[in-house]
């Protein structure tokens, strides 16, 4: 699946003292095998974008389609549940009874029937939060922080869609509920699905996506592969952001080393241990 | 100047703290680490009386948390949590860094000077006269620090401070806790990211309400019992000096590549 932008702006309170040009002309193709970090500063733009996959926001100007449909025109409206949208601190907007209610409210919104909202559950619960299982009668105010993450990630997965976009889904959490996290939407792209993600982290940005674009002011500023990227790092530098902090190490010693700079820890340990070898 | 004596604390049948004994000296600056629900942000709450044990006793400048005056201990421990917007009330900055010094019912002039010397301690006199509402996460932040800053109290508690907010800011905020500490104020740090705690001269590790670990960083480094109770995944410059045996003074990036470069030389 595609989800295509293409020329988009937005202006937010238009025609008050508080105009503000959100996006300022953004044009971009996502595909759903892809695993996509947006990067950018506070007020850069990227929540504005992402909240445009799936219809929540309507450009002031451009479009949005969904595998070439443009996902404003009524008839393709169904479009939109294909792409879910995670907000930034999901888990506040929990709020029904028990587990299992939180996570069927999207499915059932769908107007699915009962028995199809309960497969849908379970099948999110046993794909992402296994853990969740014995859970799904108890109040989701008693859960642990990052099950509440978790409970509420698996409400959007429940309507199945084939792309994910979450507004910095690891903000708040342990480095240990952060690396269960991306294990799991590791998971969930093997199946099929899209990720697209927004972050401040450029260290999750290399670790977890493939292709990575950063934000500025409205507009995208860059966008390319990682292996791209990763040999033209200076470009990164241009734009305001340090290099991942495995890059900064070595190429601290990569003249001490005579090799390096490397993205990946196993390289530059092979490549410390050899070097330690010989001298 | 804090002091944990044999206290346990419970919510309903969670005992969130399993007899704890631990005395912080005056001038000490300690990171405290530990999973989700390890009983951190307790420990942090038992010291300025938001919570009071079930059992032992928490003392502060010689002050009984569940005796005396919970007014005196807080202008000696003052507190800032992980969410600026939480605890941000007045519209401007001058305002809100002002809150504080007007509740201790300081002379108009000494409350203008604090939040002047607190603005600038954190880099944001310029923004004085801003609407807070107009901050970026980040300088909420700053200015939640400045707040607190402003109590020119001798004890500070930061629980999680840095956790909601971009690399950049962090950074910042890191450095602002480093010039507390060099103006001898005694710090608490709770963090999860160990790149953070491991700058403290010393660790606290807390796991199941109990302190598993308290000791050097460098220390913690090679305790492999601890780090697995942990479970954190180490950041790249400490994984680095753990696995090839670096113990530079200070464990930032900035020092183990020079110490990782001494060593291939």
């Amino acid at each position: 699946m595609n989800v295509d932008v293409r020329n988009i702006s937005y202006i937010y309170l238009y025609d008050t003292p508080l105009e503000t040009l959100a996006l300022d002309g953004v044009t971009l193709s996502l595909d759903s095998r892809e695993k996509t970090a947006i990067l950018g500063q506070t007020g850069s733009g990227k929540s504005t974008l992402i909240q445009h996959f799936n219809g929540i926001l309507k450009p002031s100007a451009g479009d949005v389609a969904l595998d070439g449909k443009n996902i404003h025109h009524k008839s393709f409206s169904g479009l939109r549940r294909k792409v879910g949208l995670v907000f930034q601190f999901p888990e506040i907007q929990l709020f029904e009874e028990s587990v299992y209610e939180d996570i069927a409210f999207g499915p059932k919104n769908l107007g699915w029937g009962p028995h199809e909202v309960r497969e849908a559950v379970f099948r999110a619960v046993a794909l992402f939060a296994p853990e969740l299982k014995g859970k799904l009668d108890v109040s989701p105010f008693s859960l642990s922080g990052g099950e509440k993450r978790k409970a509420a990630l698996c409400g959007v997965l429940a309507m199945e869609p084939e792309f994910l976009c979450l507004d910095e889904p690891t903000a708040g959490l342990d480095p240990a509920a952060k690396r269960d996290l991306f294990t799991r939407l590791e998971e969930i792209h093997a199946r099929g699905v899209g990720i697209v993600f927004i972050t401040h982290d450029i260290n999750d940005a290399f670790a977890f996506a493939r292709r990575i674009i950063i934000m500025d002011h409205g507009r995208v500023v860059l966008d390319m592969p990682r292996t791209e990227l990763m040999t033209n790092i200076s470009l990164l530098g241009d734009l305001g952001f340090a290099p991942p902090d495995i890059w900064l190490l070595s190429h601290y010693v990569s003249e001490s080393l005579k090799d390096g700079p490397f993205f990946e820890k196993e390289a530059f340990f092979n490549a410390l241990e050899r070097r330690l070898n010989q001298l | 100047m804090i002091r944990f004596e044999n206290v346990s604390i419970s919510f309903g049948s969670f005992r969130a703290l399993d007899h704890v004994s631990l005395e912080i000296s005056s001038g000490e600056f300690v990171g405290l680490i530990g999973p989700n629900g390890s009983g951190k942000s307790t420990l942090i709450r038992l010291i300025n009386g938001l919570l009071l044990p079930s059992e032992g006793k928490v003392i502060v400048d010689g002050l009984d948390t569940a005796k005396d005056d919970l007014f005196e201990i807080r202008k000696r421990a003052a507190a800032l949590f992980q969410n600026p917007d939480n605890q941000i009330v007045a519209a401007t900055v001058e305002d809100e860094v002002a809150f504080g010094p007007e509740n201790l019912m300081l002379h108009p002039e000494e409350i203008r000077r604090r939040v002047e010397d607190a603005l600038n301690f954190v880099d944001m006199l310029h923004f004085k006269d801003r609407l807070t509402a107009n901050l970026s996460g980040g300088q909420k932040q700053r200015v939640a620090f400045a707040s607190v800053i402003a109590m020119e109290s001798p004890v500070y508690l930061f629980d999680e401070p840095t956790s909601l907010i971009d690399l950049q800011g962090r950074k910042k905020i890191i450095e602002i806790i480093g010039k507390l500490h060099k103006k001898e104020k005694t710090i608490l740090l709770v963090s999860h990211f160990l790149e953070e705690i491991f700058l403290a001269p010393r660790v606290i590790v807390l796991h199941e309400g109990s302190v598993v670990f308290d000791g050097s960083p460098r220390t913690l480094l090679y305790r492999d019992d601890v780090l697995k109770l942990l479970d954190f995944p180490l950041p790249v410059h400490l994984e680095t000096a753990r696995h090839f045996g670096l113990v530079p003074e200070i464990l930032d990036l900035k020092n183990v590549a020079q110490a990782l470069r001494r060593k291939l030389q």
